[in-house]
């Protein structure tokens, strides 16, 4: 079943357009959303559903342009610390802030000016967290669930770079009255909307600042410390060890700087770019401690258990083999890798550089404790809250190793693992994962490093392998990995199915079946056409509502004019038209003149029909026993202008287009309380309602009423008021009509066919569950 | 020769083109068919065609059913239907908006469909629909009302059904509960559970209407097969 992107409606399977609107159902033209799946379509930014992105953040240059001024040897030494390179996308997409970019030029252009005055230096407040204007929140590269508010990009900073807070430098560059008003106005906004919209992040004055606020900003803007290593775990994990360069330890190193250090720097987004790109390794000497708590809050267990435990990388680069979970041997024994081959070992050996946020080929001591204490680090509840599920599932999963036994796999992934692994033996160089859950599958991303993204990792594939890297990912991808990142992506947007052959599809989509219940209902109808119901006719009860229509049509008088309204189309002419035959021919049997009208445009053909197959060799004459009037135009305004007589409303008939002075049915019926009884053929209840209210109610007549099955119960109201003598349903109608006449025609073998064809469908209906049941038996089985 | 158009109706009464349409319905029945096996552009020409047929029909029908009578009437006897002159400029100004110096002209008939068509619906549904249905309500539930005998209990209780599943329905609607004062606390539950009642009338309303929608889907299939086998085929004697 399609659903069209445009209305709604449900379309089959294979359809082009939608039935309802016309629009293209082309499934090319929507994506998946990457964390809930729904469709959307391709120019979407974000989900409809769960409001996830689904294009990345992707900021030129030029969004940041670079100041035209050549920057002092003090802003260069602060633009060689590492760069946040989410900020930029961040800044992007809450908007362009104007006057914080003024600013920041103006600052620049300031310290241009006198770059031998320190003044601004002093006027450094002594906590510069709470700056009078926060910056523009950075967005952490932990997945966009877990951001914060976030801090200005202290962490980044060293001690000596120089940076004004934005309102110091307001007053220092001088700026107009109007434009400091403004900017007042707009920090006391972002300070008490803080609270209700954490992505934006206003920071209250520290000495403001309740105490848990203070522990989350501190959390938090650890947080923003660790988006560089969130982002070189990334590079990492995609990037051969060998082409791993050494500045990442540094830049690893230096994000885990102390809190302290982080409190005497300026907002990293008041800087130009140029200030934030990533510091050299040999000029930023990593801390000789990293504080635990530090560590913990900064990279969350979820990334370590999506990096498959990047503890055990640590240990295995230090040759402890002990610090390898159970579970991953236990996997590995499976696998057949007690003794891990060469190229096996090398893949333990590899994942430290490739997922460990914190490792490095080179790595210290220190660091190795880090990375063990991150290992060990919970999750904050608050944190745990916003993480996604499959986020937590995966932390979950690694805190209790039993949980990823090999046998829980999805099917379709171990399809892929039994296919790609025959290929692996065949081509080893093609490189399969060697440990973990996907063991033995080739050709897939990492998980970390899509999961540390998630939100990213659509669009990435959207826009093809290649771009997935560079900006995307904090580094570029190498040789297959475009490929691997976009078959990963397309996994966890839900589309592991292979392609199927127009005849495979034809077939997975119960086509046979189908066939055949086309067939069954076919036969169903036509047996009973084909071969006479003499059977079905005693099974056929006349209902009170259709015997009071056949005893309104015999209480009539010789020459009665009655008035058909034929109010149905080509859509209903299959009930209605058995019910139209029926009682003309018993009026005309009645001696009756019959005068057909319409409010629908499709009315006089059908009229016309029905007067064609009755007076068929019957020897009737159309103006005498019956006349055609044509449509009316404007149901409920012309029913009016018909009560107060024929000629308002018609001026000549149908068929001849005669006077209707000179038509022998019309004589003596000059207004519609002239005709003796009203007979409304109607395809909805609404032609009855109509006609009940706007012509029985203002000139009585007596009247009744044919619809389709589909209006039945809505017309059925009618009749307990007795505002309706009488009343057909459907073909059902129609054949009890024949049997209250005893002139048994068509209508009773249709109704036959009819009811045989519901027969089969109620077979259908109860074979489909009982096969759906065994299926279901056979499946907990 | 004489009138090609004359010749053309002509030919249009004939059994020939009776036989080439009948061919082409059935072929075009079996068009629209198709798609129950797949989608595709002769499903999608058939779909087109009827959507244009049926459109040019309409207007045909408006044409010759409500505006030619009308102008030959005003140009056969000008002063007996001058008024018809009113109502062609008030339709002319529907018109007007696309310009957008005129546009406001375009309110004044637009205001006189919407008046009368909200007068005479509202006056119609108060007389025709409203009345009558409420008066419906008021039934007797005693036996001998209906005859008495066994078909009189039968109503009896029919018309009690009815009178309950009516109320329940009206009540399912009231969503007021609890209340301050003991009163209020029980009419309120009794509301709300006469309402419960009233929800299983409405699903079986529902699965009513429901029922009926297939049933003329079924009809309709039916009538196809019939022109098939029978008008096209003649298989069906």
């Amino acid at each position: 079943m399609i659903f069209c992107p445009q209305c709604g409606t449900s379309n089959r399977d294979g359809s082009n357009f939608c039935n309802n609107c016309g629009g293209r159902l082309l499934p090319v033209e929507t994506q998946p959303c990457p964390m809930c799946g729904s469709p959307n379509p391709t120019t979407a930014e974000q989900c409809a559903r769960c409001g996830a992105r689904l294009k990345p953040l992707r900021v030129d240059e030029a969004v940041e342009p670079a100041p035209e001024v050549e920057p002092e040897p003090e802003a260069e030494g602060a633009g060689e610390q590492p760069a946040e390179p989410e900020a930029e996308p961040a800044q992007a997409e809450r908007g362009p802030q104007s006057w914080i970019q003024m600013l920041r030029q103006a600052a620049l252009h300031d310290r241009t000016q006198k770059p031998e005055e320190p003044s601004a230096e002093p006027e450094v407040p002594a906590e510069p967290e709470a700056p009078a204007e926060p910056a523009v929140p950075a967005e952490p590269a932990v997945p966009a669930e877990l951001q914060v508010p976030a801090e200005p990009e202290t962490a980044t900073e060293p001690e000596g770079a120089e940076q004004p807070e934005p309102a110091l430098a307001a007053d220092a560059i001088g700026l107009p009255s109007w434009l400091q008003q403004v900017i007042d106005e707009e920090s006391a906004a972002r300070m008490a909307g803080a609270e209700t919209e954490p992505g934006l992040a206003a920071e209250p004055p520290q000495d403001e600042m309740p105490q848990w606020l203070r522990e989350l900003v501190a959390t938090s803007e650890e947080a923003a410390e660790a988006e560089p290593l969130t982002t070189d775990e990334l590079l990492a994990s995609l990037t051969p060890p060998e082409a791993e360069e050494p500045g990442e330890a540094a830049a690893l190193a230096e994000a885990a700087a102390p809190a302290e250090e982080a409190e005497a720097e300026e907002p990293a987004t008041l800087l130009p770019a140029e200030e934030t790109l990533p510091a050299p390794a040999e000029e930023s000497a990593p801390p000789p401690e990293a504080p635990d708590f530090i560590l913990e809050a900064a990279v969350p267990d979820w990334v370590h258990g999506a990096a498959e435990g990047p503890a055990i990388a640590v240990g295995e680069e230090e040759g402890e083999a002990e610090e390898i979970p159970d579970w991953l041997r236990d996997l590995a024994a499976a696998e057949g890798l007690d003794e891990p081959a060469p190229e096996q070992e090398g893949l333990l050996a590899e994942e430290p550089g490739e997922a460990a946020p914190l490792g490095e080929p080179e790595a210290t001591p220190e660091e190795m404790e880090a990375g063990a204490l991150l290992a060990q680090g919970e999750i904050p509840d608050w944190l745990r809250e916003l993480a996604p599920a499959e986020v937590i599932g995966a932390a979950a999963a690694q805190e209790e190793p039993e949980g990823l036994a090999e046998a829980e796999l999805p099917d379709w992934l171990q399809e892929i693992r039994e296919t790609t692994s025959d290929a692996t033996k065949a081509e080893p160089d093609k490189g399969a994962e060697g440990s973990g859950i996907l063991a033995g599958i080739s050709g897939i991303l990492p998980v970390a490093g899509v999961w540390s993204q998630p939100r990213r990792a659509q669009p990435a594939a959207a826009l093809g392998g290649a771009q997935m890297g560079g900006a995307q990912m904090g580094g570029a991808l190498t040789g297959g990995e475009p490929a691997a990142a976009e078959m990963f992506a397309d996994i966890l947007a839900g589309q592991p199915a292979a392609k199927l052959g127009k005849g495979a599809r034809r077939v997975a989509g119960g086509g046979i079946v189908r066939t055949l219940i086309y067939a069954l209902l076919a036969a169903a109808l036509l047996v009973p056409l084909l071969f006479g119901v003499g059977w079905f006719r005693d099974s056929i009860h006349v209902t009170e509502p259709a015997q009071g229509l056949a005893d309104a049509v015999e209480a009539l008088p010789d020459g009665a004019a009655v008035l058909v309204v034929f109010d149905y189309g080509p859509s209903t002419a299959a009930e209605l038209e058995l019910q139209a035959r029926a009682l003309m021919g018993h009026l005309l049997e009645k001696n009756a003149r019959l005068i057909a009208l319409s409010t629908a445009p499709e009315g006089p053909a059908m009229a016309q029909t029905a007067w064609d197959q009755v007076a068929k060799g019957k020897g009737y004459r159309y103006g005498e026993q019956f006349v055609n009037l044509g449509y009316l135009a404007d149901a409920t305004a012309g029913l009016r202008a018909l009560a107060q007589g024929f000629d308002a409303a018609f001026k000549k008939d149908f068929v001849e287009q005669r006077e209707l002075d000179d038509l022998p049915t019309m004589r003596e019926v000059a207004k519609l309380s002239d005709a003796d009884l009203a007979i409304v053929l109607a395809a909805d209840a609404g032609s009855v309602q109509r006609w009940l209210e706007q012509a029985q109610s203002a000139y009585p007549i007596k009247t009744v009423a044919g619809v389709a099955a589909s209006a039945g119960v809505e017309a059925m109201r009618y009749y307990p008021t007795h505002q309706l003598s009488g009343l057909l349903i459907g073909m059902t109608g129609a054949a009890e009509y024949e049997m209250a006449t005893g002139r048994t025609a068509t209508a009773v073998s249709s109704l036959a066919a009819q009811s045989l064809a519901h027969l089969a469908i109620i077979l259908v209906i109860v074979l489909g569950n009982i096969a759906a049941l065994i299926t279901r038996v056979r499946q907990r089985k | 020769m004489g009138n090609p158009l004359q010749v053309l109706a002509n030919w249009l009464q004939s059994s020939a083109a009776d036989a080439i349409g009948l061919w082409v319905a059935a072929i075009l029945t079996l068009i629209v068919y198709s798609y129950l096996f797949a989608d595709s552009g002769l499903f999608r020409l058939a779909q087109y065609l009827f959507v244009g047929v049926a459109a040019g029909y309409a207007v045909i029908q408006a044409w010759h059913g409500a505006l030619l009578p009308r102008i030959q009437a005003f140009i056969a006897a000008p002063q007996e239907h001058w008024t018809l002159i009113i109502w062609l400029v008030l339709g002319l100004l529907l018109f007007v908006r696309k310009v957008p110096a005129l546009r406001w002209f375009s309110k004044i008939p637009v205001a006189y469909l919407i008046g009368v068509g909200a007068a005479l619906a509202l006056g119609g549904a108060l007389v025709g629909a409203i009345l009558p249905q409420v008066s419906a309500l008021f039934v007797s539930l005693s036996p001998r009302d209906y005859g008495g005998g066994q078909l009189g209990i039968e109503r009896a209780i029919s018309q009690g059904l009815l009178a309950v599943g009516t109320l329940g329905t009206l009540l399912y609607f009231y969503f007021t509960s609890g209340g301050r004062v003991s009163w209020s606390r029980f009419w309120n539950g009794f509301a709300r559970g006469w309402g419960r009642l009233g929800k299983w009338v409405i699903l079986i309303t529902l699965g009513a209407l429901f029922g009926g929608t297939v049933m003329s889907r079924i009809s309709l299939l039916l009538g196809r097969l019939q022109f098939l086998a029978g008008d096209w085929l003649g298989l069906i004697p």
